[in-house]
């Protein structure tokens, strides 16, 4: 599929969603009830327009858009964003340190395989309380 | 006599060890950015931002600056000795670098691209520092309602001149501004888009937006060619790094001319080092003698890309540090570091904060010197870090961007904005929608509702104002022509195309 019709259907989902939302913002109870939305509600309209034409240039052009020589590596991405929520999750429960070997060590072993499984450790003990020793001793950050 | 005065405060804050030091750091860390395939200049500068808030601020931007330039010589290192640009800016220098590679001249080709950087980062240097006075006193003339149209141009001008298309572009633009919009209106105290997390109130903090994009959207790209990273087989040892005197008397006039045209391109908003060299390679084609020779390994073929992208990395830098209005993402970057410390960039700053100023100004002297440094006697020592596997660099990448984040707020809500944002910035990259417009609009937006808002004030509501004086009128015109200009422009391509069928 041309690639600016998914462009093309993701900012027409976006700008009238955006739209709708922009219409039950709470009217301003000081001067113009309506001051705080017309900018709001005028980029949801150009966002709706500038879909639209770019949906319709699409449509009308009827050639064969670029051809992904790769697929969507879904797998990594889907992996990264997956350890990255459980690493905000732990963050605050478990404390910095252990989520952290945790975190990168996940990631180590997401995209760097288990074949380098000693290598994966190694790093993210010892990335961990490099990073722990800077905030605590050197920039006076307190990490839970 | 002001000049070298000002040039000479500058440099008395450049030597200061801790900002020698930070300099180094950052013209090392360019040019190995800017040599790795898949990560540029826009994410070191983007990975850095966090780490400004515990720099003296000029330290924060003479790196950041070390960073931008630093990747423009880098970039060459990976496209002569591997047709792999680094990032955009280097794509030109594929077209002769790796055929001057290929024909056993890998030696003189990264002299004579590290002395072409080099050159053109001086000459742009040197024009910075006799244009900054004169348009920072300019601009000491404008108004809120000068600044609102100037942000405006810039804004639809980067929108409308970006290499894809332009209606993508003002998508791009626009969403950007819809992220300004999340938090209280600060005028009438109206809640906009919180869906009732206490956190999203003060609005979205641009540095976790431009990491989110800048970081981890880069990474999630790359992992579409993970296997490939780290897998080259690549020259390491090499002779003398150097060039004949026939290859210098054949670059020398190459490199002094593109070192301007690129020069003016970085300044234009929007266009930058990748344009810039396009237009340095096609110009010295047609100038050429021997135009068919080109692509086949000529070294005025490389210097010239090679001088142009550096000097627009420095032209670049004239309206983010002299208006307060950036024309690409990675100056919108340095300009986002600037806001964190409240500075607000622009003519002031040469009054109020001169050491700022200057020192960026005259770092970028001392920095081209130190990159020539890295780039020759060193670069068979770099080259090794291209065999770095991505599936280590990734990984690493993204554990720095969530560290990054976190120092803003201390707040979990971050990390599930900058994945959001990784995301977004990988879909948009994927489809090809630019970048620069939506970090652009999401660094300027608030100082344009500002302004906009403060011009309401000075005129009581009447949008007249705008149109107050010539300097606003002229703005406006141009606004409307970027807006108008890639209609027009096809057009005419149309009517070529068309006329050239029917004969």
């Amino acid at each position: 599929m041309n690639p600016d019709i998914i462009v093309g259907i993701a900012g027409l989902v976006l700008g009238i969603s955006y739209l709708i939302q922009s219409l039950s913002i709470p009217k301003a109870f000081i001067g113009n009830p309506w001051a705080p939305i017309y900018f709001p509600l005028s980029l949801g309209v150009l966002m709706t327009l500038c879909s639209i034409m770019l949906l319709f240039q699409a449509l009308r052009q009827k050639k064969k858009g670029i051809k992904f020589s790769t697929k969507a590596p879904w797998f990594l991405i889907i992996g990264t964003i997956a350890i990255g929520s459980l690493y905000a999750v732990l963050f605050n429960r478990i404390g910095f340190i252990s989520s952290t070997i945790i975190f990168i060590g996940a990631m180590l072993f997401l995209v760097n395989g288990t074949k380098g499984w000693f290598l994966n450790i190694v790093l993210a003990i010892c990335l961990t309380l490099s990073v722990w020793y800077c905030f605590e001793r050197v920039l006076y950050i307190t990490l839970p | 006599m002001e000049i070298i005065n000002n040039l000479l405060y500058g440099l008395s804050i450049v030597i200061q060890p801790v900002n020698i030091i930070f300099m180094s750091i950052g013209c090392i860390l360019g040019t190995v950015l800017g040599m790795l395939p898949g990560v540029g200049p826009a994410t070191g500068v983007a990975l850095l931002l966090p780490l400004t808030f515990t720099m003296k601020p000029e330290t924060a931007l003479i790196t950041m600056a070390a960073v931008y330039y630093g990747a423009m010589f880098g970039g060459s290192r990976s496209a002569i000795l591997l047709n792999v640009p680094g990032d955009g800016a280097a794509v030109a220098s594929c077209f002769d670098g790796y055929p001057m590679a290929m024909n056993g001249k890998a030696e003189s080709a990264l002299a004579i691209s590290a002395v072409a950087s080099f050159i053109g980062g001086l000459v742009a240097a040197v024009i910075f520092l006799f244009l900054a006075m004169p348009v920072a006193r300019f601009a000491l003339r404008f108004g809120p309602p000068e600044y609102f149209m100037l942000m405006v141009f810039a804004l639809s001008a980067t929108a409308s001149l970006t290499e894809e298309s332009p209606v993508k572009g003002f998508m791009s633009l626009l969403f950007g501004l819809m992220i300004t919009t999340i938090g209280i209106d600060l005028q009438s105290g109206v809640l906009r888009f919180t869906y009732g997390i206490p956190e999203l109130q003060t609005g979205i903090d641009f540095v976790v937006v431009i990491v989110g994009i800048y970081g981890i959207g880069e990474v999630f790209k790359n992992y579409e060619n993970i296997k490939e990273t780290g897998m080259y087989a690549l020259k390491t040892t090499f002779g003398r790094i150097w060039f004949t005197l026939e290859e210098w008397r054949r670059c020398v006039w190459p490199i002094l001319r593109e070192s301007i045209v690129g020069f003016i391109v970085g300044v234009l908003p929007g266009a930058g080092g990748t344009i810039a060299a396009m237009m340095a390679y096609s110009n010295e084609k047609r100038l050429s003698k021997e135009p068919e020779r080109f692509g086949t390994g000529v070294p005025e073929g490389l210097a010239a890309p090679e001088s142009a992208n550096n000097a627009a990395s420095i032209g670049a830098m004239i309206p983010m540090l002299t208006l307060g209005v950036p024309g690409s993402g990675t100056t919108a970057v340095m300009l986002g570091a600037l806001m964190i410390y409240g500075l607000q960039p622009g003519p002031l700053l040469f009054q109020q904060h001169p050491e700022i100023a200057w020192g960026v100004i005259a770092s970028l002297f001392v920095g081209d010197l130190i990159c020539i440094i890295i780039n020759l006697p060193l670069a068979g020592l770099l080259v090794r870090l291209l065999s770095v596997p991505g599936r280590l660099l990734y990984p690493l990448i993204v554990v720095i961007a969530f560290f990054g984040v976190y120092t803003i707020n201390f707040s979990i809500v971050d990390f599930y904005l900058l994945l959001i944002f990784g995301f977004v910035g990988y879909f948009m990259r994927r489809y090809k929608v630019p970048l620069a417009p939506m970090v652009l609009s999401v660094v300027l937006g608030s100082s344009m509702e500002n302004s906009f808002r403060q011009s309401l004030m000075l005129s009581d509501g009447s949008l007249m104002i705008f149109l107050r004086s010539g300097i606003s009128i002229t703005l406006m015109v141009l606004t409307l022509l970027s807006v108008i200009w890639p209609i027009i422009s096809r057009n005419i391509k149309m009517r070529r195309v068309s006329t050239k069928g029917v004969s």
